[in-house]
């Protein structure tokens, strides 16, 4: 129990660290989203909602009515990324880490309360520009350097139970939460040959807010076939200024978001998944002042699951798994599709008289995001730990 | 079952310490834009010039820092400029008493009986802070009088608190002489004068507090510039009489005397010489700008200028010609430029740290002071006006706003650097390199 406690201490420690942002897509409007799923989802290229068994997913609010045991998971996503663009040879690439998924679930008055800090959106990415500066008529060179350090987060509170024997309804409500910095800086080299010319850096600081509700339902129509949906509304992304920041408060409109997931078991051993996502982020270009372009999205993924597979003797189902979607913020014009091929298997770290207590699951993600002349290739790792009955 | 248990939990810890870790220690490379579009809007760099009027005013000159004995080089002149006489005066430290002779045996062994036969005087001159191009003469004396190195002048041979020996002649006289010399600049930067046995001697006994050297200019109209002067001292061995040894003796005590002394100019800048001259001047920023129009355009007027709107800040000084022709440089001058911690202490104020990161401060060609009237010389303080635009310290106590102009080390040359002063057509200036942007706002 302690080990467990002191791992989970050590995994919310983590989220605190400093991590670098997955794609060239984060300078793309107010970022790039970023879901928050385990690895068995992303496994499956599900968007995590319909899915066989028990599960502790942001998407799927009805699904947590499921869990019958005191339930933790979290959820671990490096990412590495390359990026080029149409007619030009040069290759950038970026990498970092993110921590998008750690919830907790309890069995309380007859159904589960859950808490869950998920990510939303990451909005880490820097760049450069050279520049000629004219001083007193003499031009000189110098360069400009930006970097934004941000993303957004929700806290969610949630309870799910069974409201028929085969159907469960969940609701989670909870707030945006999050920073971003914005760092502009001019460096001028040794200009005037004196080495005392000082850079100059003008910079800003905004806290995110903003209340979010979700709303979701789970049936299992037979015991071969489960359909779920779900729906999240929010009042909106608020970014609040700093005191010392020259800049604006400002307010981002977050579209009402659908998801529909299913699952059927189509043998003893043979999972088919499928899922689907829409929202119209189009109403959020009115609040963007540096003239983005935003977009309604849509996407789908389909999943299969092999679940009796065996590993060193032990269960270790095997998943497959596409996907496809589109993002909401563009790059120049264009919309920006990514696909992804997806794998992954689970293993079992823990069986109690047939229960499965601990399970760690794998995925890894080959995927490409295209759109107006950028091309991104990227391989995202994602391990999640699922804990129950500690 | 227990062992089972327990076996899964550490696996379990260890699954999840390996995966924070792994993520967390990964390295972390960000994401770089493609375009400027995603960028802020380029902020605006420009540079503006302020006249005296706008932020300078109570320019005072200063003199009197330093002695000649602290600028550890002698200064020898002859009517220089028509008004210029100096000399330097030279003590020799003590004589070595030993050495080590191979006797006749072959063995080295320590002498500590020499005889003192004879010995030179070698001066080493800098041919390019001295004004000659050809020959000139000097003598070397041997001083009669007792003085004082440290407080010692034209007119006085000792002028400490409530001492004051003139010397029976002005300028270190009368002398005996020892010995003359030519220094050529096209054959080298060494002469050297010849010493007798007697005057070694009389050098040698340290009690003597007459014990000196002073080298005077025999040519009129040159300055020169010694870097050092030391004793060779010829000396026999006791344990072989064949062998003489030749030892070196450094300077004791090495100053210079002159007898025309400047007067503060009565508008202008001046900073150096020996004793070195300051000048301290009260910087007031202006609360706003309202010009020029390019600024007005991206920031928008009036303007009020913040510490991380200034990326450089330059006192701008034109040079001008000596006005007293006996101290106008032969050499390049090296500027300074710190804070007056108390403007009320002056001229005893103490000082902060200099302004200039070039540890050689701001370096002027000494033509500058000449031929070159009127050249551009920037002195940065930016990290000064950036202070003066700051908030008050914590304690409540006003940021120093005066400036002293001063020589790198003082003293560290025997002329002095002159700019142009307030009220005239080439006025101090200050020059302020800008660069403003719009706010930062989120996309």
């Amino acid at each position: 129990m302690r080990s467990y406690l002191a791992s989970l201490t050590l995994a919310l420690a983590c989220c605190a660290a400093s991590v670098s942002g997955q794609s060239i897509f984060n300078s793309a409007g107010v970022g790039l989203p970023v879901e928050a799923l385990d690895g068995r989802a992303r496994a499956l290229g599900s968007f995590g909602i319909g899915l066989p068994g028990a599960s502790l997913l942001p998407a799927d609010p009805g699904g947590a009515g499921r869990l019958l045991f005191p339930t933790g998971v979290f959820s671990a996503q490096p990412t590495w990324a390359e990026y080029t663009e149409d007619g030009s040879s040069e290759i950038r690439d970026s990498q970092g880490g993110r921590f998008p998924l750690i919830g907790m679930a309890y069995p309380v008055f007859g159904g589960t309360a859950t808490i869950q800090l998920t990510s939303f959106l990451d909005q880490n990415f820097s760049g450069e520009r050279p520049v000629t500066v004219d001083l007193g008529g003499v031009p000189a060179e110098a360069a400009d350097y930006f970097r934004q350090d941000g993303s957004v987060s929700t806290i969610l509170f949630g309870y799910g139970r069974y409201i028929l024997p085969n159907t469960s309804l969940g609701l989670n409500i909870g707030r945006y939460a999050g920073t971003v910095e914005r760092r502009l800086a001019r460096d001028f080299g040794d200009t005037t040959g004196s080495g005392d010319v000082a850079d100059y850096e003008t910079r800003g600081l905004w806290s995110y807010s903003g209340e979010v509700i979700s709303a979701g339902l789970s049936s299992d129509l037979s015991s071969l076939i489960r359909v779920a949906a779900s729906a999240t509304w929010s009042s909106g992304l608020g970014a609040q200024a700093t005191e010392q920041t020259t800049g604006v408060n400002r307010s981002f409109s977050i579209p009402l978001q659908l998801m529909v997931g299913a699952s059927v078991r189509l043998s003893p051993g043979l999972i088919v998944v499928a899922s689907a996502t829409s929202a119209d982020w189009s109403q959020i270009e009115k609040d963007l002042v540096s003239g983005a372009k935003a977009r309604a999205t849509r996407g789908f993924g389909v999943g299969l699951e092999l679940s009796q597979a065996r590993v060193l003797g032990k269960e270790a189902p095997l998943r497959v798994g596409y996907r496809s979607t589109q993002l909401p913020f563009t790059l120049r014009s264009g919309v920006v599709q990514e696909r992804i091929f997806s794998g992954g298997l689970a293993l079992t770290l823990n069986e109690t008289d047939g229960v499965v207590l601990a399970t760690t699951d794998l995925a890894v993600e080959r995927g490409q995001r295209s759109g107006g002349s950028i091309t991104e290739d990227f391989w995202r790792g994602t391990v999640s730990v699922r804990l129950a009955s500690f | 079952m227990g062992t089972t248990i327990n076996r899964s939990r550490r696996l379990l810890t260890v699954t999840l310490v390996a995966v924070s870790a792994g993520i967390v220690g990964c390295r972390e490379t960000i994401p770089t834009s493609l375009d400027d579009a995603q960028l802020p809007g380029e902020p605006l760099t420009l540079e503006i010039e302020l006249d005296w009027n706008q932020f300078g005013s109570g320019l005072e000159v200063f003199g009197g820092y330093g002695k000649p004995q602290e600028l550890g080089a002698g200064i020898i002149a002859e009517s220089y400029a028509g008004t210029l006489s100096a000399r330097t005066l030279v003590r020799f430290a003590e004589y070595p008493t030993k050495a080590s002779v191979v006797d006749a045996t072959g063995t080295t062994r320590e002498d500590d009986d020499l005889t003192y036969i004879g010995g030179r005087v070698m001066a080493w001159f800098d041919s390019d802070a001295s004004t000659n191009t050809g020959p000139v003469d000097l003598v070397l004396g041997a001083v009669q009088q007792e003085w004082d190195g440290g407080t010692v002048n034209w007119s006085s041979a000792v002028d400490s608190v409530g001492v004051d020996i003139p010397w029976v002649e002005v300028g270190g006289g009368p002398v005996s002489v020892v010995d003359t010399a030519t220094w050529d600049p096209a054959e080298g930067d060494t002469i050297s004068f010849l010493v007798d046995s007697a005057q070694i001697a009389a050098w040698g006994d340290s009690s003597d507090k007459t014990r000196g050297a002073r080298i005077e200019l025999v040519t009129p109209g040159e300055r020169l510039f010694m870097h050092a002067a030391f004793l060779h001292v010829t000396t026999r061995s006791s344990i072989n009489p064949d062998t003489v040894l030749i030892l070196t003796t450094p300077a004791d005590q090495a100053t210079f005397i002159y007898d025309h002394v400047s007067q503060p100019p009565a508008n202008g800048v001046r900073v150096g010489g020996t004793p070195s001259w300051r000048t301290v001047l009260d910087l007031t920023m202006p609360d706003e700008l309202t010009g020029p129009p390019e600024l007005c355009a991206a920031a928008g007027c009036p303007f009020a200028i913040s510490p991380q709107d200034v990326s450089f800040a330059g006192l701008s000084l034109r040079s001008r010609v000596t006005e007293d022709a006996a101290f106008q440089p032969s050499d390049s001058m090296r500027l300074d430029v710190r804070a007056v911690l108390s403007r009320d202490a002056l001229p005893k104020s103490p000082l902060g740290e200099s302004l200039i990161q070039n540890p050689f401060g701001t370096v002027i060609p000494g033509d500058f002071f000449g031929l070159q009237d009127g050249q551009l010389v920037e002195v940065p303080i930016t990290s000064f006006v950036r202070d003066l635009l700051s908030e008050p310290e914590v304690s409540g106590r006003d940021r120093p706003n005066t400036l002293a102009l001063i020589s790198k080390a003082e003293p560290s040359s025997f002329a002095f650097a002159s700019f142009h002063g307030p009220g005239s057509s080439m006025e101090p200036m200050l020059k302020l390199i800008l660069t403003v942007s719009r706010p930062m706002e989120l996309p």
